[in-house]
């Protein structure tokens, strides 16, 4: 009869022999329950660089948002959390076998979600202030800006959400890592729902949340940290 | 007396869907994406990043045009090698898609040395 017990039948990799270090046994057992641990590091490089580009954006896009304290506030949290959902995830690139890409621009470009531009900049393109040397003036409205900061969280859910998919009963320590960035990043869309609701349309669709007790507080991805306390 | 003329255009393209088990069409509207009117007649297709950037909606075009102005990413080599983005391209013509085209285009786009986000 044929063994069903992944843990332990011949499906799949390779095991790994006893004082072998060319081998992870973390790596064997994913993919013994049916994920490519190659094509998974490779997503969630994509997904790291989509965090680390939002953070990035996320600090222009902020500042911008003059004459909405409360805006600024809320963006604020989204920002610091997308930082401490890539320090989340990176190690477990590594576990796999992975590496960040060794060149920045190269992880831009691996991003699974776009680049979250300041509205009317021309995809980022322009320079700040209408003339050379001038002093940096707002191009957009705070609804165009809400507007790219609910579409980025949104774009992180479909790919957290997709992660889960792929992992969820076959590599547990990916999904629990997934797991937590997606119960923030949902968090970030109500917020942003709300707040463009209310600017934009002028109706009030309540998030459920009050801000964060500190800034940036990340309450599930830096819980129980592995390594961004 | 000056005579004026006017071009009718039309409000409407059909869409002619291959998913990979069965073939579906539509009518969608001027301007919006071939995605959101497929969602408005109830099909759900691959999705993601919905700016026109990360692939999962990739479609082979088998027939038609499509504008991609308001793509984030996409690439003449995509164009010229049939490919659209069907999240951020509306329907300049009648089209026929075939659609689940996103790892050929990851393939295309890494044979070009092109970003081709996977996940």
């Amino acid at each position: 009869m044929a063994s069903t017990n992944a843990a332990t039948d011949g499906a799949g990799a390779q095991p790994v022999m006893a004082g072998d270090v060319t081998q992870r046994v973390g790596i064997e057992q994913v993919g013994r329950r049916g994920v490519d641990p190659v094509d998974l590091r490779e997503k969630l490089i994509d997904a790291a660089a989509a965090e680390f580009t939002t953070y990035y954006y996320y600090t222009v896009l902020r500042n911008f948002l003059a004459g909405h304290e409360d805006y600024k506030a809320v963006c604020e949290d989204a920002r610091l959390e997308d930082r401490s959902h890539f320090e989340l995830i990176a190690p477990r690139i590594y576990e796999l076998g992975g590496t960040l890409p060794f060149d920045i621009r190269t992880l831009a470009d691996r991003s699974g979600c776009p680049d979250a531009h300041l509205p009317n900049t021309w995809g980022g393109k322009a320079s700040w202030g209408l003339q050379p040397g001038s002093d940096a003036v707002s191009p957009a409205t705070a609804t165009e800006i809400l507007t790219v900061l609910l579409e980025a969280e949104r774009c992180a859910i479909r790919s957290w959400s997709a992660i889960c998919d792929l992992t969820h009963g076959k590599d547990y320590r990916t999904f629990e890592l997934a797991m937590r960035i997606l119960n923030e990043e949902i968090e970030h869309e109500a917020w942003f729902v709300e707040l463009l609701s209310i600017e934009r349309d002028g109706v009030g669709r309540p998030s459920g949340h009050f801000k964060r007790g500190d800034a940036g507080d990340a309450p599930w991805s830096s819980n129980r940290p592995f390594y961004n306390p | 007396m000056e005579q004026q003329s006017t071009v009718l255009q039309p409000l409407t393209f059909t869409v002619h869907l291959e998913l990979p088990d069965s073939e579906l069409a539509f009518a969608a509207r001027r301007g919006e994406s071939v995605l959101a009117g497929a969602r408005r007649h109830g099909i759900v297709l691959p999705s993601r990043c919905e700016q026109g950037w990360c692939t999962t909606c990739a479609a082979r075009v088998l027939s038609g045009e499509l504008d991609h102005s308001a793509a984030a990413r996409y690439y003449e080599s995509d164009r010229e090698a049939g490919f659209a983005l069907i999240c951020a391209a509306s329907a300049r013509s009648p089209l026929r898609l075939r659609t689940h085209a996103a790892a050929e285009l990851r393939d295309h786009r890494r044979r070009c040395g092109l970003p081709a986000p996977r996940g």
